[in-house]
């Protein structure tokens, strides 16, 4: 038997078998679909909460970063004191050190009054190190009194902030319960935790947070010389600060911040667990289709097997099956997501992006989920014997 | 006749089977005799008990043998593995009691998976021709395309022989072949598989109680508490 042949027959016959009813085929084609879009959506939703926390982390150009040992999140900062971040100015390599401050504030919208949560990140205005949209435009503007950048892409429930400066230079709010300027805008993104974004001056920073010390850095980003090696920076920084800070490279510090939302929050473990939800319901209606197929089938494959058909060719004949099923669920599962993808983005105002690279995982897991079904389903074969047909 | 071992396509001598194991062991077969020749058609008739499928699974090589001589096609059944047994069986044309045909397969389709298991010797279009072919001597021709359940019963069982003669095989082992179908059907069918025994040399065992069939046969056996006996 040609290798092909012994593939394409077994694979013929499982496709005859699934679409001789037409109604019960497309059954086990929705419920792949719907394990799928479930797969899909949950992971598009973890992704976007990884993405959007670590926006601000993925932006800035510095190549090192200093934290405090207990900060879990950027919206969950401790400070350190800044003689640790200027020692840093004394490792080779280094090109410069500025200072990110970020502190969470409600933001009442000037047209309805309704107060929203805003994260705030106080910055040095000359500071090249945020390559943010919008923010080079406002840079000179930003170092005056009271003067605030407003993120664009923030929920429409902050206020429309970007029309209203077209009539006006300014945009009078309220800030932590004092009166600031909006002068301009940038784009960065929302987040899980944060609805809606504020930059400004380190002045203006510690005026609507009165109460946090200014001896107290909340990030310390720093910029490396050309050719500097961030590992080396990272390890004699780490043999000069004491252990109250944390050192990282930009990589190990988006790690850091995913770490959180994925071990520290049970948002992580949610997403995790719809996942897995998907994958049982999907595997619980493709086992069923298969494992009814070959019950009402166990007569004749007896007879196949008593003239001449190998056990093999049977399990083949599942295994195609499966086969079918994960390809003809992926597909349209995978098309209906693009356009779920969409939908959510506009509900939710956080970048989902369906990549290659994610389909062709839940592919994998689609094919699993369907193969695992398979090889639970096939023991019953063995209720087949060919003996039987005589009795 | 003569008792020249090669002339036979089924020798079967002094076969013993029992079920169970020990003290609750018991023989269903004590030591069955039968041969049958080229172009013989043989009937094995009696009641419910007495050893027929238990018998008929062993020649079919369906089931591995105990004490005695099997001989099927010139293989020593007793003495061979799983997978000859295998083998040995694709030389057999089954017609079973029940048609059990694949009912997502049409009448050619069912034909054509026998060939399929010898996919190197027949290309598609052969298959086609062939299952066509035989579906045609069965008086099915206008049915090829027609599902198992488009079909009579009759039909049915019509399609399940040309299913067994459609890869002409030496030996036809047919059981009970006309007992879901009426008795004007049932003969028809009979005389169909003595036809093709006759015309294409191969040999036929027929297990059956229907004694409307037994004028078809060369010789007729009896089989009662697990031993044969000339009719």
């Amino acid at each position: 038997m040609t290798i092909s042949k012994a593939i394409y027959f077994p694979f013929r016959l499982a496709w005859r078998q699934l679409i001789y009813d037409k109604v019960r085929f497309l059954t086990a084609i929705s419920g792949v679909i719907f394990a799928c879009i479930l797969v899909f959506m949950q992971l598009g939703f973890k992704d976007s909460l990884f993405e959007s926390a670590t926006l601000l982390q993925r932006v800035m150009t510095g190549q090192v970063y200093i934290i405090h040992k207990q900060s879990e999140a950027i919206w969950r900062l401790n400070s350190f004191p800044r003689q640790r971040l200027y020692r840093a100015m004394s490792i080779p390599g280094v090109e410069d050190v500025t200072i990110l401050y970020v502190g969470q504030a409600p933001w009442k919208n000037p047209v309805t009054g309704v107060n929203r949560t805003a994260l705030i990140l106080g910055i040095e205005p000359r500071s090249t190190v945020y390559p943010l949209k919008g923010l080079d435009q406002h840079r000179k503007a930003l170092q005056m009194r009271d003067a605030v950048l407003f993120d664009e892409l923030s929920r429409p429930e902050f206020g429309p902030i970007k029309d209203m400066l077209k009539d006006k230079p300014s945009v009078p709010v309220e800030v932590a319960g004092r009166k600031v300027d909006v002068i301009g805008t940038f784009q960065m993104g929302i987040t899980f935790s944060a609805d809606g974004n504020l930059i400004v001056n380190d002045t203006t920073f510690f005026k609507l947070f009165p109460m946090k010390s200014q001896d107290g850095v909340d990030v310390g980003i720093i910029t490396l010389k050309d050719g500097a090696d961030p590992k080396y920076v990272q390890a004699e920084l780490r043999k000069i600060l004491p252990e109250d800070v944390k050192v990282l490279t930009r990589p190990e510090y988006v790690e850091d911040e995913k770490a959180y939302w994925n071990d520290l929050t049970p948002i992580g473990y949610i997403f995790n667990f719809g996942v897995i939800m998907g994958l049982v319901v999907g595997l619980v209606i493709v086992y069923q289709v298969l494992f009814n197929d070959i019950t009402n089938h166990l007569h004749e494959y007896a007879t196949l097997k008593a003239i001449g058909y190998e056990d093999f060719y049977f399990v083949k004949v599942v295994m195609s099956s499966s086969a079918i099923l994960a390809l003809m669920g992926f597909v349209p599962g995978w098309l209906l997501c693009l356009n779920l993808y969409s939908v959510v983005e506009d509900a939710i105002f956080i970048e989902m992006n369906l990549t290659a690279s994610k389909a062709f995982f839940v592919f994998v897991l689609i094919a699993g989920m369907c193969l695992t079904s398979a090889v639970l389903a096939v023991r019953k074969l063995r209720s087949s014997s060919p003996v039987d047909v005589f009795s | 006749m003569t008792d020249d071992r090669s002339s036979y396509l089924i020798h079967a001598r002094d076969v013993r089977y029992r079920y169970g194991e020990g003290d609750i062991s018991q023989y269903v077969l004590k030591g069955a005799d039968l041969s049958v020749r080229s172009g013989e058609f043989v009937i094995l008739a009696g009641p419910s008990g007495s050893g027929k499928s238990t018998f008929l699974s062993l020649i079919g090589a369906l089931r591995k043998g105990q004490e005695g001589y099997i001989e099927v096609a010139s293989h020593d059944l007793l003495n061979c593995h799983e997978h000859e047994m295998r083998d040995i069986r694709r030389k057999i044309g089954f017609v079973f009691q029940q048609h059990n045909l694949l009912n997502f397969l049409t009448a050619s389709q069912n034909v054509e998976m026998v060939l399929e298991m010898f996919n190197g010797r027949f290309d598609e279009q052969h298959r086609k021709e062939k299952a066509r072919e035989v579906l045609e001597k069965v008086g099915l021709g206008k049915q090829v395309d027609y599902y198992p359940r488009q079909l009579s019963v009759g039909q049915k069982q019509r399609v399940a022989i040309a299913r067994s003669l459609v890869h002409q095989p030496k030996i036809i082992l047919a059981d009970e072949p006309t007992a879901s179908l009426d008795g004007k059907t049932g003969v028809q069918v009979v005389e169909m598989l003595h036809h093709m025994v006759k015309t294409q040399g191969c040999g036929a065992l027929v297990v059956t109680h229907d004694n409307r069939i037994f004028d078809y046969a060369d010789r007729i056996l009896h089989i009662e508490d697990g031993v044969i006996m000339a009719g």
